[in-house]
C-alpha cells in the first residue's frame, strides 16, 4: 500500500503542501497544493484599467516589480491594439529593465541564502556552514546587507522597494539626476564586489565568459556556489530533480537574455499557444469547485499542450548560453543545474544593470502622455515580462477604461500549478522517484516556491 | 478704543462713497486727491492718514466691496438649503446691494475694469477680490460634488453665474432697462440655475 | 531573553520583505535581541504546529506575536497546515504580550478584504474603518495595549523595528485612534517632499516624469491628507514615492484600496474635492487664489535653469 504524507513546506514565499504518495522508499506521486487565495483577479474587474498599477505590485511581496512592468506593458499593448500606439522613450525601458534587474538580483540573494542554504544545514550536519545560520550566520547576514542594498537602487527610481507603482504606461514617473545615476552605479558596484567575493571566487566579468563546469571549478576561488556544486554533488543532486527538459521564455533583456522556447530545438514563442486547464484546480471556468479530485488554488498552464519550465534556467537555454547548454548536455534539468542557474543570474543581471545605468541620457525625457485618456480607450491588451522565478503574462479586456477581465500567469503557476489530465506539472514531475522527504522538499524549493504568486 | 476705531472705518466708508462719486462722473484720471477731500470737506492731509495715494484707495475700494459680497455669499453658503436656492438668493442679494450702494457697482464696472493699470501691482488676477471668488468656488464645488451642478472646469462655471449681473447692471447704466434689476433677479437666477444645473 | 513569533494570513509576504531591508537595527541585530521562535519564512527546524502545541502547554512563552496579513476563518481560501488563521489567533490571544498587525492587511483587511467572495476577511481589530475586526473592539493583550496596528503597504521597517525597541526598553507608545504608534502617524508623507515649494505656490505637474511640481492637484497625491512619515524616514534610507514623482496613495490608511482612480486628483468644477487635513477648504481656496497670482519664478523654469 502506498503511504501518503503531508507536510507543510516553510521557508518558502508564503504557505505551499505537499502531499507525497510513497511506494517503495520512493515518492510515486507529488501533489503540490497552493491553499491560499486571495482573488486578485475577481477584484481587479470593475476597477479603473490604471489602478491595475496600484493592485498588482501587491500579489506579490518578493516579485511585485515584475507584476508592475506586467501592468505598464499589458496597458500600453491595449493602447497599441486600439491603434495608439505609445511611443515609450529609451531611457524609461533601461529605468524599468534596472530597476527589474535589482528586484532579481534581490530576489536569487535572498533565496539562495535565506530558503535554500538552510537545507544543506540539514542535510550536512556539519559545523562546516555555521556561517549559513538563518540570523546568526556572516553569509545570511551579508545576503540580508546586498539583497537590502541592491533595492536601493529601485528606491533612487521608484521611490520604494516593495510596492511602488513608478511604472506607468507612457514611461516612468522620475526624472533623474546624474548624481542619482552615478549613485545607483555605486550600489551595484558594491554588490559586485560582493559577488565576486563571496559567491563567485572570481571577477564577474570572467565568470560570465566560463563555459564549463571544470572551467569554471578550475578558475574561481573558494566560493559559495563552489561550495554548493561540491555539496550537491556528494548529495547526488547534481543528477536529482529533472522534469521534462522544455524550457520557455516570453521576453527578452538587451545584455541578459533571449526569448523563445526550447523542446529539442530553439523556436519562437506566440502568446496565443499559451492555455490554462482547471481541471485540479478550484478556479473554474464558472466560479470555484472544491470537488475531491481538485487540490490547488493555482491552475495548470501549458504551452501547445505540453507542460514547460520557466526559470532562470530556461532563460539560460533560450539565450543558448555554452555553459548552461553544456551542463544540460551532462546532467540534464537536474537539482544542481536549475540553481546554478538561478545563482549564476546574479552576474549575468549586474553586468546587465551597469550596461542600462551607462545607457540612460538624463537631458531626454523619461515619459510621453498617451495619446488618450485611458477612458476612451477599450479592447484587450497583454503585458509580457521575466521576473525571478521566469514568465509573467498578464492579460486584460477593458471597456472605456474599466477593467472587464484580468488573467495572471505567474511562473510559479507554471512550474508548480496541479495537473492537467495528461501531465504533471513541471515541479511535480521534478519530485517523483526522490527517495527522501527532505530531498524532495530541496527540490521543490529548487523552482524557488511562491506560493503568493502561484494562487494570488 | 473701539469707539474711535469705529469712527475711522466710518470716515473710510464715506471716502470711498465720496471717491465712487467723484471717479463715476469725472473719470478715476480726472478726479484728484484734493477733489476728494473737498467733496468731503475735509483736509488733503488728513485724508492723507487713511489712505496714502489714489491707488492705494482705489484698491482698497475693490477690496471693501469684494469682502462685503463675499461676506454676504457666505452667509448664504452656510445656509441648509439647495443649490437651486442658492442661486436665487446670491442673484438677489447682488442687485440688493446694487440698489444700496449703487456707486460700488458702478465703481467695479466703471473704473475697475476700464482701469486695470492702475491694479496692476498688489492686485494681480483675482487677488482685490478674492473673498468673492473664494465663496464662489466654495459654492460651485459644492453643488458639483452634491451633484446638483454639472460637473466642468471653474472658470466657465464662474462666467455663466457671474456674466448675467454684470450684464444687467450694465444695461441699467446705460438706461436702458424698464424696470429694476432687482425685478428681474428670480428670472435671472432661473436661467442660470437651468445652465449649470446636472443634466 | 524575550521572543517573537510571526505568523501570515492572507497576504504577499511584502511585510516580510520589507522588513528584511530594515536599517538601525538590521533585521539580524533586533533578532539578537529577541529570540525569533518562529517565522514561516526563515525557520528551518521549527514547524509551527510543535511551537503552537509548546505553547499550549506553556513551555514556550510568546512576548510578541506579529500578524502579517489578513485574517479568515474560512479554510477553503487560507489554511496554515490544518489550521486557519482564525484558530492559530484565538489559540495564542491571550497568551502574547503583545500583538502587532504588520502592514495595512493584517491592520484593516486591506486588498484581501475586497474580495467579495470571502466577505469574512478582517484585519485583527479594524475592518477599514469600522473596529470590526477579528478581535472585538475592547480587546487588549495581557500587557493592557490592543493590537497595535503598524500599517502601510508596505509597512516601513523602521516603523516595526522602532514600535519594538520601544516597547522592549519598556517605554510607552501611544496610539492614535487607528491604534497606530502616534509619534510615527502624526507626520504625513507631505511633510518633507521635495515637492513642497511647488505645492506651496501652486506649480502643479500636469504629467509624469518631471522633477518639479506637485502632485497634488492633477496627479492624485494623497500625501497632504495621511498619516506616515514617508518624507521624515525615507524609504530604503534613500527616498520615497513622491520625491520620485510617484503620487503618494495613502496606502498607510484604512480606506487605502478603497479608493479609486490612485492617479487622478477628485475635482468638482476644478477644485480639489479633498483638501490637506486641518484646512478648511475656504482657507484652502483663498491661500492658492493669493499662491497661483503672485508667481515665484524660480518655479516656472526647469530645475536646471533657475538661477
Ligand atoms: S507631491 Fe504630494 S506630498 Fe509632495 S508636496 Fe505635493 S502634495 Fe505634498
Ligand atoms: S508615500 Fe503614501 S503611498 Fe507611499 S508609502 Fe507613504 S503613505 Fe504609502
Amino acid at each position: 500500500m502506498p503511504k501518503v504524507r503531508k507536510t507543510v513546506l516553510n521557508r518558502v514565499e508564503g504557505e505551499i503542501q505537499l502531499k507525497l504518495v510513497w511506494e517503495k522508499g520512493k515518492v510515486k506521486d507529488a501533489f503540490i497544493i497552493a491553499p491560499n487565495f486571495r482573488g486578485f483577479e475577481f477584484i481587479l474587474e470593475e476597477k479603473p484599467a490604471l489602478d491595475a498599477l496600484v493592485i498588482n505590485p501587491r500579489i506579490c511581496g518578493i516579485c511585485g516589480h515584475a507584476h508592475l512592468i506586467a501592468t505598464t506593458k499589458a496597458i500600453e499593448n491595449l493602447y497599441e491594439n486600439a491603434g495608439l500606439k505609445i511611443d515609450v522613450p529609451k531611457n524609461a525601458k533601461l529605468i524599468r529593465d534596472i530597476t527589474l534587474g535589482a528586484e532579481i538580483i534581490q530576489n536569487h540573494l535572498r533565496w539562495f541564502y535565506m530558503f535554500v542554504m538552510p537545507d544543506f544545514l540539514k542535510l550536512e550536519k556539519s559545523k562546516k556552514l555555521k556561517d549559513f545560520e538563518p540570523i546568526k550566520g556572516y553569509k545570511w547576514q551579508k545576503a540580508v546587507d546586498f539583497s537590502s542594498r541592491i533595492v536601493k537602487v529601485i528606491a533612487i527610481f521608484g521611490g520604494q522597494w516593495p510596492h511602488t507603482s513608478y511604472s506607468v504606461p507612457g514611461g516612468v514617473v522620475c526624472d533623474p539626476t546624474t548624481f542619482d545615476l552615478t549613485e545607483a552605479k555605486s550600489i551595484v558596484d558594491s554588490v559586485v564586489g560582493f559577488a565576486q567575493q563571496e559567491i563567485f571566487g572570481m571577477d564577474i566579468e570572467d565568470y560570465l565568459s566560463v563555459s564549463s563546469e571544470e572551467e569554471y571549478l578550475k578558475k574561481s576561488k573558494n566560493s559559495d556556489l563552489k561550495k554548493f556544486i561540491f555539496m550537491c554533488k556528494k548529495h547526488q543532486l547534481d543528477h536529482a530533480g529533472k522534469s521534462y527538459h522544455r524550457f520557455l521564455t516570453v521576453c527578452d533583456m538587451e545584455y541578459a537574455f533571449s526569448k523563445g522556447i526550447t523542446k529539442k530545438k530553439r523556436r519562437n514563442f506566440y502568446v496565443e499557444k499559451v492555455r490554462e486547464i482547471d481541471s485540479y484546480s478550484y478556479l473554474t471556468e464558472n466560479g470555484f469547485s472544491f470537488d475531491k479530485n481538485r487540490y490547488s488554488w493555482a491552475k495548470a498552464v501549458r504551452y501547445n499542450g505540453l507542460p514547460y519550465e520557466t526559470s532562470p534556467l530556461s532563460r539560460r537555454i533560450n539565450s543558448r548560453e555554452k555553459l548552461f547548454i553544456n551542463l544540460l548536455k551532462h546532467y540534464r534539468d537536474s537539482y544542481m543545474v536549475r540553481m546554478w542557474a538561478r545563482i549564476d543570474e546574479i552576474a549575468r543581471m549586474l553586468y546587465a544593470m551597469k550596461m542600462w545605468i551607462e545607457s540612460i541620457k538624463p537631458s531626454e525625457p523619461f515619459y510621453i502622455p498617451p495619446p488618450a485618456d485611458i477612458k476612451e480607450i477599450s479592447g484587450k491588451g497583454v503585458g509580457l515580462c521575466e521576473a525571478a522565478r521566469g514568465s509573467l503574462i498578464h492579460q486584460l479586456t477593458v471597456e472605456k477604461g474599466i477593467i472587464k477581465k484580468y488573467n495572471i500567469i505567474t511562473p510559479s503557476t507554471w512550474n508548480l500549478g496541479p495537473r492537467c489530465e495528461k501531465y504533471l506539472s513541471p515541479a511535480e514531475k521534478a519530485i517523483t522517484g526522490i527517495d527522501s522527504q527532505l530531498k524532495a522538499e530541496m527540490i521543490l524549493r529548487s523552482f524557488d516556491v511562491c506560493s503568493v504568486c502561484t494562487t494570488h | 478704543m473701539s469707539k474711535i476705531k469705529k469712527t475711522k472705518e466710518e470716515r473710510k466708508k464715506e471716502i470711498i462713497k465720496a471717491a465712487c462719486r467723484l471717479f463715476a462722473k469725472k473719470g478715476y484720471y480726472n478726479t484728484t486727491i484734493p477733489d476728494i477731500a473737498e467733496e468731503l470737506g475735509m483736509s488733503v492731509g488728513n485724508l492723507y492718514n487713511y489712505f496714502h495715494s489714489k491707488e492705494e484707495l482705489a484698491k482698497y475700494i475693490m477690496q471693501y466691496s469684494s469682502k462685503l459680497l463675499g461676506d454676504e455669499i457666505r452667509k448664504i453658503n452656510e445656509e441648509n438649503i439647495s443649490t437651486k436656492e442658492k442661486i436665487y438668493k446670491i442673484v438677489r442679494k447682488f442687485f440688493e446691494i446694487g440698489q444700496e450702494q449703487p456707486e460700488l457697482i458702478e465703481y467695479f464696472l466703471r473704473v475697475f475694469l476700464s482701469n486695470r493699470e492702475v491694479f496692476e501691482e498688489g492686485c494681480e488676477g483675482f487677488l482685490c477680490v478674492q473673498e468673492v471668488v473664494t465663496e464662489l468656488m466654495l459654492f460651485l464645488e459644492e453643488g458639483a460634488r452634491k451633484g446638483e451642478l454639472r460637473q466642468q472646469d471653474f472658470f466657465p462655471a464662474f462666467v455663466t453665474l457671474m456674466g448675467p449681473l454684470g450684464g444687467m447692471v450694465f444695461l441699467q447704466g446705460e438706461n436702458v432697462l424698464p424696470k429694476k434689476p432687482i425685478e428681474y433677479s428670480d428670472e435671472l437666477a432661473e436661467n442660470i440655475w437651468r445652465a449649470l444645473k446636472a443634466d | 531573553m524575550k521572543t517573537l513569533l510571526w505568523i501570515q494570513g492572507l497576504s504577499c509576504n511584502g511585510n516580510t520583505q520589507s522588513l528584511l531591508n530594515a536599517e538601525n537595527p538590521f533585521f539580524y541585530e533586533i533578532f539578537q535581541k529577541i529570540k525569533l521562535i518562529y517565522h514561516p519564512s526563515f525557520s528551518y527546524r521549527e514547524n509551527l504546529q510543535t511551537i503552537i502545541k509548546k505553547v499550549k502547554e506553556e513551555k514556550i512563552k510568546i512576548n510578541f506575536l506579529v500578524v502579517e496579513g489578513a485574517v479568515t476563518s474560512d479554510k477553503r481560501f487560507h489554511k496554515i497546515g490544518d489550521y486557519s488563521v482564525a484558530q492559530i489567533l484565538e489559540i495564542l490571544k491571550d497568551r502574547a504580550d503583545y500583538i502587532i498587525a504588520a502592514g495595512n492587511c493584517a491592520s484593516f483587511g486591506n486588498i484581501p478584504a475586497t474580495f467579495s467572495h470571502n466577505p469574512d476577511v478582517t484585519g485583527l481589530q479594524f475592518r477599514f474603518v469600522q473596529k470590526e475586526g477579528f478581535f472585538p473592539p475592547d480587546f487588549k493583550t495581557r500587557s493592557g495595549y490592543p493590537v497595535i496596528n503598524i500599517p502601510g503597504c508596505p509597512m516601513h521597517p523602521a516603523w516595526f523595528t522602532q514600535t519594538i525597541t520601544a516597547l522592549l526598553e519598556g517605554k510607552k507608545v501611544i496610539l492614535d485612534q487607528f491604534n497606530r504608534p502616534k509619534e510615527l502617524f502624526m507626520y504625513l508623507p507631505h511633510d518633507g517632499c521635495t515637492r513642497n515649494e511647488y505645492f506651496e505656490w501652486k506649480v502643479e505637474s500636469e504629467e509624469f516624469g518631471h522633477k518639479e511640481g506637485c502632485l497634488f492637484y492633477n496627479l492624485g497625491c494623497r500625501g497632504p491628507m495621511t498619516h506616515a512619515p514617508c518624507n521624515k524616514i525615507l524609504w530604503n534610507r534613500i527616498s520615497s514615492k513622491t520625491r520620485a514623482g510617484m503620487p503618494c496613495i495613502g496606502c498607510t490608511e484604512f480606506n487605502f484600496p478603497l479608493r479609486e482612480n490612485f492617479f487622478e486628483t477628485k475635482k468638482n468644477m476644478g477644485i480639489p474635492e479633498e483638501v490637506p487635513l486641518g484646512v478648511s477648504k475656504r482657507a484652502y481656496i483663498t491661500i492658492t487664489g493669493v499662491a497661483k497670482t503672485l508667481k515665484n519664478k524660480r518655479l516656472m523654469v526647469k530645475l536646471e535653469e533657475t538661477d
